[in-house]
């Protein structure tokens, strides 16, 4: 019964935990201009993120060590610097989009500014991360992130043609009035949401955290391959809803403030109120885990001491570069950075970026000198290598698009 | 064995320690590549946004490209009006929305009066299309003041107009593309 509790929790966890505001702003703005065109990247992503998010458990369980420390070991810390450097700043840009869709989030209820509300979200994000335990934190927000599900709900109210809808979803293709580019550069945007290179660094570290052996890979692997294909399915239901809100009167996703109102139109204020929870824990939940993986990834690129579960004194560094790397981005977004801008940069720039992430993984999980017997078997790696390709094409093709469709236009 | 020294256990793997670097001839020009790439990438999506209109056809793209998103802009505005005729929304949730509509609107009405028609041509298309942002921004105005005042009686008359607008600027856009 306990372990099924454990799982249950960890589905949950996973599911509520997949969205954040990469996926809240891309999905709605592709909902609102592609429809479900772009629908069958979702379901891309989703195996990608499976794929390799079990990879780094089950390195981490056999090895007892994070990504970070691996990569510097195996790729050397030449090459590991600049992953390093990549993921960093896309974190970064990442940390900053979240601690503004916090803030947006609050602001949609107390109806203040949110850059007034910013350095708020900051302290609140700092307090959490110093007062809450991590199991604490990663399961209450999960949970509480699984208050998105109104968005189906109001899928549901709404009451599309249901077979016109599978239709479109199997039969993709690019809308009249768009170019290829664009489609190309919104597709990329939702893979890169989907398997932005955070969640890896955080899923492996928190692998650590949890203490991970290779007896709880089970458990992982459950949690891997239920949770994330369900929280893909918010994904889709925020997508659907702004498809069948917006669509046909050509409203284009510019703030957050829009992204509920299809369960405002549909569920009335207590829609709101749940959309609003979820919201916020999505992105709360998405601050807490990036300003860690900074610290997680530059601590562990070092060797320093890490982790949460170690008092701060123990491990000063790495707690000093989570703080610092919270106030660099607080100290961004009070620039008045358009929030959906950042983050649909930080989204395409971390698809850029994703195989930096996702090659030194797969190369260790390969090393029977880390692995022993645990190394990626045929169908695994068949996978994987497909998905380096796709991920190989991304990346070149990432930065081209922003420049030929002016970042989306 | 203790948490901390969970995390200790980082030394590195005897047996794996030995093996090559495989990106040993990664190198700072990489990062500066990709440094300047982004740069530019930033520096053209800018350039494009701002540059100025010297031809007609020009100027005629900007035109559909300012009633585009300004109908997205007025649209929003309407459903916002439309949720709060209908009792759906918080004031606070509605005034944000709309005032970012608002905001939205009002940016890329600035940005358009601020383009110089190149051509007598561009001042007829420059004189109908800023007409109806005028008065689609009169109307915006009109349920942002309602909606954050509770005056719902208002609401559903700003909502029907707020959608002719939009129509309206959409079909400015189809006609001039």
């Amino acid at each position: 019964m306990k372990k099924f509790f454990s799982i249950f929790l960890g589905v949950v966890t996973a599911i509520g935990g997949f969205v954040d505001m990469g996926d809240l702003v891309a999905n709605a703005a592709v909902g609102a201009r592609f429809g479900v065109n772009l629908a069958w990247v979702i379901v891309v992503g989703i195996i990608g993120i499976v794929v390799f998010a079990e990879m780094s458990g089950r390195v981490a369980a056999i090895t007892g060590r994070a990504v970070f420390d691996l990569i510097r070991e195996r790729l050397g810390p030449r090459a590991a610097a600049v992953n390093l450097g990549a993921s960093f700043f896309i974190n970064l840009l990442t940390l900053t989009a979240e601690i503004a869709g916090v803030s947006i989030a609050i602001s949609l209820v107390a109806s203040i500014s949110y850059i007034l509300l910013l350095p708020l979200s900051a302290v609140l994000i700092c307090l959490v991360l110093w007062r809450m335990p991590f199991e604490w934190l990663e399961r209450l927000l999960g949970i509480l992130g699984l208050a998105l599900l109104v968005f189906a709900v109001a899928v549901v109210k709404i009451g599309p043609d249901w077979n016109r809808l599978i239709s479109d979803v199997l039969t993709p293709g690019v809308p009249s009035e768009e170019t290829v580019w664009t489609y190309a550069y919104y597709g990329i945007a939702l893979f890169g949401a989907a398997m932005t290179p955070y969640e890896v660094f955080f899923f492996s570290s928190g692998a650590i955290e949890d203490g991970w052996s290779a007896e709880d890979l089970k458990v992982a692997r459950v949690n891997t391959f239920i949770g994330f294909p369900l929280g893909g399915l918010l994904s889709l239901a925020i997508m659907t809803s702004s498809m069948l809100t917006f669509g046909d009167i050509g409203v284009e996703i510019e703030n957050l403030a829009q992204v509920p109102l299809p369960v405002v139109l549909n569920l009335g204020k207590l829609g709101l109120a749940v959309a609003l929870v979820g919201i916020f824990a999505a992105t709360f939940g998405a601050a807490l885990e990036t300003s860690l993986s900074a610290g997680y990834g530059i601590a562990q690129y070092f060797g320093w001491q890490w982790g949460k579960y170690v008092k701060p004194q123990e491990a000063a560094r790495f707690h000093l570069v989570a703080l610092m790397t919270l106030i660099a981005a607080l100290l961004f977004a009070l620039t008045g950075a358009d929030p959906i801008k950042v983050t649909e940069y930080s989204i395409v720039l971390s698809a850029a970026a994703l195989p930096l992430t996702y090659l030194p993984i797969l190369v260790i999980a390969n090393d029977p000198g880390y692995m022993g017997e645990r190394t990626n078997g045929r169908f695994t790696n068949a996978l994987a290598s497909l998905f380096l390709v796709i991920l190989l094409l991304v990346s070149v093709a990432a930065i081209p698009l922003i420049i030929i469709t002016r970042g989306g236009a | 064995m203790s948490f901390v020294n969970h995390c200790r256990a980082s030394s590195p793997n005897p047996s794996a320690g030995v093996r090559p670097h495989l990106g040993a001839r990664v190198g700072r020009s990489g990062v500066l590549v990709l440094a300047m790439v982004l740069v530019l990438a930033s520096a053209s999506c800018a350039a494009i946004t701002t540059a100025p209109a010297r031809t007609y056809g020009t100027f005629v793209d900007r035109a559909v490209q300012t009633a585009t998103s300004a109908s997205s802009a007025v649209a929003t505005a309407q459903l916002a009006a439309k949720a709060g005729a209908e009792g759906k929304g918080t004031g606070a949730y509605l005034s944000v929305l709309i005032g970012k509509a608002e905001d939205s609107l009002g940016a890329v009405t600035t940005t358009f009066e601020s383009i110089l028609p190149p051509d007598r041509r561009s001042d007829r298309l420059r004189e109908e299309l800023a007409e109806l942002l005028s008065l689609a921004g009169d109307d915006v105005s009109a349920a942002r003041i309602a909606i954050r005042r509770g005056e719902r009686r208002q609401l559903p008359d700003l909502s029907y107009a707020l959608g002719r607008h939009a129509e309206a600027l959409t079909k400015f856009a189809d006609e001039h593309k």
